[in-house]
């Protein structure tokens, strides 16, 4: 019973000390892999202010700030007032072994004052907190007390640093990696992404950013830190189709695309006039190896790749409307009898490299039929008699305004251009 | 290490291969030259039977009730069918086989009469008498009330109408075989119960060319009308060179491929001829020797406006009295049947046929449309 009651008092004891630790840890910002301190320099600047006043003020911040609480270790300006840029600003802070740097600006008005600061991390690349305030002049209690507490509290915001070197990579807004230590990481709108990994090492990772070629890359880390740079090239503008419909009536189209690698806009046209004929005849046919019809259709297609940019199969789904063009020797018009129709569209490219593929196209067509067959006939047995002439039929009718052609396939080259 | 083979895209490349050998395009220049036509006409009406002959070509009456001869031909045997909305009567067949002869129509046809009770169809088959002996103007007709379809009349051109009515008094020496018809053209006469037959008729030992009007009425009985040649230069016959049709006149010689046209709104003669696989036309009017014309293809009428109807692959091409070209316009699956006085006013009448007795529907299909003569131009397109 004894024992039991010790055992709960020390488990209780335990679980308070770890619960403490926790606490600690997630205040402070502490973590087991971090450096010993992450080094701040801080900069000063003011406006409307005497050089006594300024360096009151400056020395009341900076003591103020090295009473942190963040693990954050301050370190004085050299000189106070930094550098006009970012990059100088960060220079001066790495050459004096800091990792981050905080200009402060104070500019005194009639009975006030408004105090901007910025916290930039220079191994992330990224300001950590940017943010002004305004007051009446502090006094030297008011400065040393409380008017400072904002601009401390941004230090918090300042992440420890972890064990491993970082490095940082710089590509196109947006783009998301995979494949590093740490999981995904986006790059974010600065174009910058940071992330820790053990060196010296390499590693494989993956870019995908949509409109941009996906980017696959190999790097040897062996430095402290450092830039990679992603060399994401723009996905494809403009594609070139030569493509034979059914297998027999040649066409050419161009694919343009609205949002590059993804969404085209294709713009095509299919000739009759010469063609194969079909190989499988009646047998009381006579095989034309090639046949000839005063048609050209037009198609216009918007479609939507659904796989990767440099996946070796790619599918792609969309829609599509045609305008069947006919050449008569007294005029050209549209087909009197099926001017028009529309599809939906499902497409399998196969690319064996970036530049190159075959295609094959299914696009069941809609068309819609302006003649009228003779009374008691529907649409379909017209033109089934039309048409096919007991030939194998494509397709059938939708009450006797629409005729679906089933069999209607498009066989291709592309070239990305 | 050995490789694998790329068993599934030889699959996808037999598939596709087999796919594309199997199937046309749902395109027919016919169907849409006619249907861009028909645009312009207006729809009169439209059958179906069942007759199972191969061969045939509708004459519509033109009413609105379905109704019209069948001619069709069956193993070189014309036979005749009436058809309405109630299905058919006939046929009537040809006791002798008619042959058919290259560049000639099988027969001329043109229907008159009291159209919505007993209409009346006249048949000519050109050359049929020259060679077989056998009657080539036939009468037929069809009775509403008793539904009865019946030959009116038979009769030899030549002999029983041409040389009775004209050649005994004008040429007595002339004899049937001495005669050759060039052509004969069938078109309306001022009265319903009758139609105009216009001819050129050769007289081979005097080397002369007659052209005789003649009018036929429901009853077989002709009646001669008119020298042609008379009323035009006022002499009886023309003196061409010879041959000027490009036309063997010997007497073993086959059935002359000639095609014959007159205006009488314009005076003007045509003489459609096919020479060596191509049709040339000759026209002449008023003391004027043939001269050849630039129109194509063949002659397939002779308008009431004077203006001339060819056909030339899948199109009509209309002509100026003169010979020069007016427009063209799609025929495709439309035939243009004859030129009709329907109610006074001259009417074209188009037929299409829609052969579907071999599929499930059994039926062949009969489409009729017309065009006022006047309205012409609306096929200008």
């Amino acid at each position: 019973m004894r024992f039991l009651h010790l055992s709960t008092r020390y488990l209780a004891l335990g679980l308070v000390l770890f619960l403490g630790a926790e606490v600690y840890s997630q205040e402070t910002g502490a973590t087991e892999s971090s450096y010993p301190k992450r080094k701040v320099m801080v900069f000063f600047r003011t406006e409307g202010m005497s050089q006594e006043e300024t360096a009151l003020f400056y020395d009341s911040l900076v003591i103020y700030l090295q009473a942190n609480s963040y693990n954050k270790r301050i370190v004085e300006g050299l000189p106070i007032s930094g550098p006009e840029t970012e990059n100088d600003r960060s220079s001066i802070s790495y050459r004096r072994a800091c990792d981050s740097w905080m200009m402060v600006q104070v500019q005194k008005r009639d009975e006030g004052v408004d105090v901007t600061y910025t916290l930039y991390d220079i191994p992330y690349e990224t300001y950590r907190a940017e943010s002004r305030f305004s007051g009446e002049i502090p006094t030297a209690r008011d400065r040393s007390t409380f008017f400072w507490k904002e601009v401390r509290d941004a230090l918090k915001e300042l992440p420890p640093l972890p064990a491993d070197p970082v490095f940082t990579l710089t590509g196109v807004p947006g783009t998301l990696i995979h494949g590093l230590p740490g999981g995904d990481i986006r790059i974010n709108a600065e174009g910058k992404a940071a992330f820790s990994a053990p060196t010296p090492g390499v590693y494989q990772f993956r870019a995908e950013k949509l409109g941009y070629d996906p980017l696959e890359q190999q790097i040897l880390l062996k430095e402290k830190g450092g830039d990679i740079l992603l060399e994401q090239r723009r996905g494809t503008l403009v594609n070139l189709d030569l493509s034979l419909w059914n297998g027999q009536f040649p066409g050419v189209s161009v694919g343009l695309f609205a949002l590059p690698n993804s969404l085209f806009v294709k713009l095509g046209v299919t000739s009759f006039y010469q063609g194969l004929g079909p190989i499988l005849e009646d047998e009381d046919e006579h095989f034309e190896p090639f046949v000839s019809y005063p048609l050209m259709v037009l198609d216009l297609q918007i479609a939507l790749y659904l796989s990767p940019a440099d996946a070796r199969a790619r599918i792609y789904l969309g829609i599509g409307g045609c305008l069947r063009v006919f050449f008569a020797d007294t005029r050209t018009m549209l087909d009197p009898v099926i001017p028009l129709g529309g599809y939906p569209l499902i497409g399998l490219e196969f690319a064996p490299n970036r530049k190159n593929s075959i295609f094959l196209e299914y696009t069941p067509r809609f068309l819609l039929v302006d003649a009228d067959p003779p009374e008691s006939m529907d649409i379909g047995p017209y033109l089934q008699t039309s048409y096919f002439k007991g030939e194998i039929e494509t397709g059938d009718s939708i009450g006797n305004d629409l005729w679906v052609e089933m069999i209607s396939f498009r066989i291709g080259y592309r070239v990305r251009i | 290490m050995k490789q694998r083979f790329p068993l599934t895209r030889v699959w996808i490349l037999a598939i596709t291969i087999t796919i594309t050998g199997c199937f046309y395009p749902t395109f027919d220049e016919d169907v849409s030259l006619a249907a861009g036509t028909k645009r312009h006409l207006e729809f009169l009406h439209s059958i179906s039977t069942k007759i199972h002959e191969k061969t045939f070509e509708y004459f519509p009456v033109p009413l609105s009730n379905p109704g019209g001869f069948l001619a069709c031909r069956e193993q070189n045997y014309p036979l005749l069918y009436y058809l309405n909305a109630s299905g058919f009567k006939g046929p009537i067949e040809s006791p002798s086989p008619v042959p058919t002869v290259e560049g000639l129509d099988l027969y001329s046809v043109y229907v008159f009469g009291d159209f919505s009770t007993s209409p009346y169809a006249l048949f000519y088959f050109p050359g049929w008498g020259v060679s077989s002996g056998i009657r080539d103007l036939m009468v037929f007709s069809y009775n509403d009330s008793m539904q009865e379809l019946q030959e009116k009349s038979s009769q030899m051109f030549l002999s029983d109408i041409a040389i009775p009515l004209y050649f005994l008094t004008a040429e007595p020496s002339a004899t049937e075989n001495d005669l050759l018809v060039l052509g004969i053209q069938l078109r309306a006469a001022a009265a319903e119960n009758e139609v105009q037959i216009d001819s050129l008729i050769f007289y081979k030992t005097e080397k002369r060319y007659y052209e005789l009007s003649f009018r036929i009425d429901t009853n077989g009985t002709a009646t001669f009308d008119s020298n042609i040649v008379l009323s035009r230069d006022g002499q009886d016959y023309l003196s061409f060179g010879d041959p000027v049709f490009g036309v063997d006149t010997s007497l073993d010689a086959d059935p002359p491929r000639v095609r014959y046209f007159y205006s009488p709104s314009t005076q003007y003669s045509y003489a459609n001829c096919l020479i060596e696989g191509t049709y040339c036309t000759f026209s002449w009017g008023q003391g004027t020797e043939p001269q050849n014309t630039q129109i194509k293809g063949k002659i397939v009428s002779v308008l009431s406006s004077g203006d001339i109807l060819s056909e030339k692959g899948p199109y009509g091409y209309i002509y100026t009295p003169n010979g020069k070209r007016r427009f063209q316009f799609g025929l495709g699956t439309l035939q243009f049947v004859y030129e009709v006085s329907v109610g006074g006013t001259p009417t074209l009448i188009f037929t299409e046929p829609i052969d579907k007795r071999e599929e499930e529907e059994k039926s062949l299909y009969l489409e009729v449309y017309t065009l006022p003569t006047m309205d012409l131009s609306k096929l200008e397109e």
